[in-house]
């Protein structure tokens, strides 16, 4: 059992990209986890999504054993985070698994919108912050810039922040040591009851649940009862384990330590991320605080392509709950797609993650619908509705009003993009609230905006303006009333559900028209003429029509040579089967997205 | 082997020719040097499938290509002696061969008629100049012209290919070459519809030219318009791409809308036989050399069930013009058990693409067009 006083949890946060993943390959290099052999850059992005698109989309927690300058062996618990907003949920349960946290910032970028949300969240976990400025290595480099912006934008103390190159293995040591010296021990009573907090878990086809914890108070070890507080359920601790990366068993896990156990679970709903575990014999007080949950920002629906598949999308999202709890879903019917999801995300990247991953990790194909915003309806008979499905919205008659969530977003940016961006932001209906100099040529900016003018394409749009510069992170802050009205899609004069949204009024007719231009070059050309038209009530905005095919024969059929014909059928075939029938209209995938392709 | 069943058919792969035109995309060499060896594979390979074909009759036999005029007609004459005395060919039996115009000439149609062939099918393509050397060929419409009368004159029966979609054809240049060829004299008529997805030179210029190309919209009225063109002339429409006066049916190239068993010898060669699609090689040194150590140069083999010759029997059948009977139509779609497909049958009825006539079901004209639309879900 490791003495609690040599313990060290620790978290590394930082802005997308400012190297928290490359500063956590080295670290394991340090502590001797992975050989010359198997290491490769970015180790703990281990989820084949998170290496295509080089970011981190979970957070991983990593055993390590340091032998510091005092001689004395510390066992590390090193938590690498990700970075882009969407996944601001995995940053938040990482640090209440933790004392200390690593705030990494790029030495040529400075602080940006997500040092700050995440240095925010740290402290007011109370943990203890060691300020790192990263890529001392590149040219560019401006370590004392940094140090300056961490001061004042922060507000924490950085003079003595150290400098690293993640890339060159500078500062590594230097950085392990001030974490031996500054994060806390662990404190807790190794001989009360278990109190542990669960802060992930995944599936295992052979093992069932698989839940790490970090343990508070008590032991935990094989043939435990334990209970799980928030849901009341029960089982029997078969195993536990430590991450080195490579799992291992250990006898058990005590107070301050980070691990896994499995207690051959089986049922996806036995408990949640952020519950308390603790004996059955002995249980805790109090249940821990968890933490807050996570608010979906953007909603849509998820339906699979071939009805038949609907029970397994339900239980590869029951799974991939249990690893991502920061996504919400509720069965959708809808006459166009069937039977599905609709689902809440963070955002647009934490949606198309989801979507992939159901994709990858449980052979489904599946279509998503446009994401939009949950509303507040207060209903002429004084009720208040969240409607996050267009479809579900009350009859116009019915409407007293209708609010919008807004968000208050922090953008900073260098001064030469700040034009670009305030008409951007002017542009998404947004209030400013602030504009602020960092420094002579850095300036934060403060705005207020309806979420759904953000959700969207917000981000990339803000990213292109500034050449990437500009970086920017957003909280929900209340509902707000709005003009807004449901925009239908109508297909051979039959509105298809999936294809509705709630826009504002104003911008309904040129996005009616933008709408069903989209959908014209998306609906190939069929056997007889589809007629697209966009409406708000009964009254038609737009109308497009894609003209009925006139050809498509294979006309030669040489030397008896079936196989080439064949071939080609098939594959005609099979582009068919993967569009979804409306009417008598075959509806290609990518048209229930068309929202998210037009300007 | 086929006793009692209908007769068999012959095809023969002669992949020479002198240069390879901008649409084609046939197994083919502009290498005239492997000739002999070739003949002599083809020999071997004759000798080869004879014994599985003992019992069987045939009364067609077909050189295709490639180029069979580029053929010397003596090389012609001993394989088709070869391959009459190899397998049982029924007297009267149709015995086509491919030819490009440039080739023709009066005393080569005498000599190929008394090598035997009965029947020519001749590469016009287009009478329009313009359109001939847009694609590589090498004769203009003047030889083609000559072609016809020189084969024609020599009492075979002359069948003539056109294209519909070449590059710099207009509607007028198209009708006036369907016009032409109707009234030529043959007694079958061929057309195409051109076939860009193989061919990239073709693919590209037409991405990057499309004012050279027709529309497919225009293409396809003008094919309805062909249709009434033919008609006219008493060329009868009995196969996607097939029209002929009565009597004049290309009677090998039903076999393959009817699967009807017929053998295939040359590289890339088809065949189904003994319920079995096979398939040779399509490489043309991998052909001589399994040929010249005594192999049979098969390069796909595969059985065909109860099942996919239903489905077979559909997609082939629906392409003549006398279509399939309703039943087996009707039976693979409730054997299918896919409502929609079920749904789509009748609307597809509705809409008239497709029509009935007693017990059985066919395209229409305008069907044919969008056939693929159908057929595919046939697959
Ligand atoms: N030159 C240089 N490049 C670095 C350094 N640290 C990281 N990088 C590069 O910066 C990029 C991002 O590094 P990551 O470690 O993936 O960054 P991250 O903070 O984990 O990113 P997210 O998890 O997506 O937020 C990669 O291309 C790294 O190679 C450094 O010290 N010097
Ligand atoms: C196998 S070719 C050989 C005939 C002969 N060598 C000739 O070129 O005239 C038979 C016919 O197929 C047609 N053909 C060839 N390539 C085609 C394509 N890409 N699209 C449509 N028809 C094609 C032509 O009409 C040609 O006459
Ligand atoms: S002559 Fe015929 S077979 Fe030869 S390349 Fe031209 S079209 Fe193809
Ligand atoms: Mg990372």
């Amino acid at each position: 059992m490791p003495d609690p006083g040599r313990i060290r949890n620790f978290s590394i946060v930082a802005h997308i990209d400012h190297g928290k993943t490359t500063l956590s390959d080295r670290i394991l290099q340090r502590c001797g986890a992975v050989s010359a052999r198997e290491m490769h850059e970015q180790m703990l992005d281990d989820m084949e999504l998170e290496q295509e698109r080089g970011i981190t989309i979970k957070a991983r927690s990593v055993t390590l054993r340091y032998v510091a300058k005092d001689g004395l062996e510390y066992t590390l618990n090193l938590i690498d985070t990700p970075g882009h907003v969407d996944f601001s949920y995995e940053v938040s349960r990482s640090l209440a698994a933790c004392e200390g946290a690593v705030l990494v910032v790029d030495a040529t970028q400075g602080v940006e919108a997500q040092t700050l949300a995440n240095a925010y969240l740290a402290i007011h976990n109370n943990l203890v912050i060691v300020p790192v400025i990263n890529k001392i290595d590149l040219p560019s480099a401006e370590p004392e810039r940094a140090r300056e912006q961490i001061e004042q934008v922060v507000g924490i103390p950085a003079d003595d922040a150290i400098l690293t190159s993640a890339k060159q293995g500078i500062g590594i040591e230097e950085l392990l040591e001030r974490i031996v010296r500054d994060v806390p021990p662990p404190r807790g009573n190794p001989d009360a009851p278990l109190k542990a907090l669960l802060f992930d878990s995944w599936y295992d086809p052979y093992r069932g649940v698989t839940s790490l914890v970090r343990i508070i108070d008590g032991k935990l070890e094989p043939r435990t009862k334990i209970r799980a507080i928030g849901t009341g359920l029960e089982a029997e601790v078969e195993e536990v384990g430590v991450f080195r990366p490579e799992r291992e068993t250990v006898p058990r896990l005590s107070v301050g330590e980070v691990g896994s156990f499995w207690a051959n679970i089986k049922d996806l709903h036995w408990t949640r991320i952020g519950d308390t575990i603790t004996e059955v014999n002995r249980p805790t007080a109090g249940a821990l605080e968890g933490f807050a949950e996570a608010k979906p920002m953007v909603f849509a629906g998820l339906f699979p392509t071939d009805a038949d598949d609907y029970g397994n999308l339900r239980e590869a999202m029951d799974k991939l709950r249990l690893n991502d709890a920061s996504f919400t879903f509720e069965p959708e019917n809808s006459t166009a797609l069937g039977f599905g999801f609709r689902c809440g995300f963070l955002g647009l990247l934490h949606m198309e993650i989801v979507q992939e991953r159901l994709e990858r990790e449980f052979d489904l194909d599946l279509i998503t619908t446009a994401p939009g915003v949950s509303y507040r309806v207060i209903t002429t008979g004084g009720e208040i509705l969240e409607v996050a499905n267009p479809n579900h919205l009350p009859p116009p008659n019915h409407i007293e009003k209708m609010e919008e969530p807004y968000i208050s977003s922090t953008i900073i940016t260098r001064d030469d993009f700040l034009g670009g961006l305030l008409k951007l932001s002017e542009d998404r209906r947004g209030v400013q609230k602030s504009l602020e100099y960092l420094s002579s040529n850095r300036v934060v900016l403060t705005y207020e905006f309806p979420l759904n003018e953000v959700v969207l394409d917000f981000y990339d749009k803000l990213k292109s303006i500034s050449k990437g510069y500009a970086s920017f992170d957003y909280e929900f802050i209340g509902y707000r009333e709005g003009d807004l009205v449901k925009l239908d899609i109508l297909v051979n004069g039959e509105p298809v559900d999936a294809l509705s949204l709630i826009v504002h009024r104003e911008e309904s007719a040129p996005k009616g028209r933008l709408l069903a231009a989209k959908m014209k070059e998306i609906i190939p050309r069929q056997m007889f003429e589809v007629i697209i038209q966009a409406a708000i009530g009964s009254k038609i905005i737009a109308r497009e029509t894609v003209s009925a095919i006139r050809k498509n024969v294979i006309a030669k059929c040489y030397g008896g040579d079936i196989t080439r014909k064949r071939k080609l059928l098939e594959k005609q075939k099979e582009g068919k089967k993967r569009m979804k029938r409306v009417g008598r209209v075959d509806i290609p995938q990518e048209a229930f997205l068309a929202v998210l392709k037009v300007e | 082997m086929n006793e009692g069943a209908a007769p068999a058919g012959i095809y023969v792969h002669l992949p020479y020719c002198r240069s390879r035109c901008g649409y084609c995309s046939f197994v083919v060499t502009t290498d005239p040097s492997s000739r002999t060896a070739y003949l002599q594979a083809l020999d071997t390979e004759a000798a080869l499938e004879a014994e599985e074909a003992s019992g069987a009759t045939f009364d067609s036999l077909y050189f295709g290509g490639g180029t069979p005029s580029l053929i010397p007609p003596a090389d012609l004459a001993r394989l088709s002696n070869r391959l009459r005395a190899l397998f049982d060919f029924e007297s009267g039996s149709e015995i086509t061969m491919e030819a490009n115009p440039d080739d023709v000439s009066g005393d080569l149609a005498r000599l190929w008629s008394e090598a035997g062939i009965n029947r020519v099918s001749l590469g016009v393509q287009s009478f329009a100049d313009r359109e001939l050397s847009a694609v590589g060929r090498r004769h203009d419409a003047a030889s083609a012209r000559r072609a016809l009368s020189a084969l024609l004159d020599a009492g075979l029966s002359v069948s003539g290919d056109l294209i519909l979609g070449l590059p710099e054809q207009t509607e007028e240049s198209f009708r006036a070459s369907a016009r032409e060829l109707a009234a030529s004299g043959v007694g079958h008529v061929s057309v195409y519809l051109l076939e860009t997805e193989k061919s990239k030179i073709i693919e590209e210029d037409r991405a990057l030219r499309p004012e050279r190309y027709l529309s497919d919209d225009a293409q396809a009225d003008l094919w309805l318009e062909l249709g009434e063109i033919l008609a006219r002339a008493g060329l009868h429409h009995y196969e996607i791409s097939n029209w002929a006066r009565s009597g004049a049916r290309a009677r090998h190239n039903e076999k393959y809308w009817r699967r009807v068993p017929t053998l295939g010898l040359g590289v890339s060669a088809h065949e189904l036989w003994s319920g079995r699609r096979r398939a040779n090689v399509s490489g043309l040194p991998a052909y001589l050399d399994a040929l010249a150590a005594g192999r049979r140069p098969t390069a796909l083999d595969r059985p065909i069930d109860a099942a996919e010759e239903a489905r077979e029997r559909i997609v082939l059948g629906l392409r003549l013009t006398d279509g399939v009977p309703e039943a087996e139509i009707e039976d693979w779609i409730s054997a299918e058990g896919d409502s929609r497909l079920a749904a789509d049958y009748a609307g597809w009825r509705e809409a008239g693409w497709l029509l009935s006539s007693p017990g059985r079901v066919r395209f229409s004209e305008r069907g044919f067009l969008v056939s693929n639309e159908i057929l595919c879900r046939f697959v």
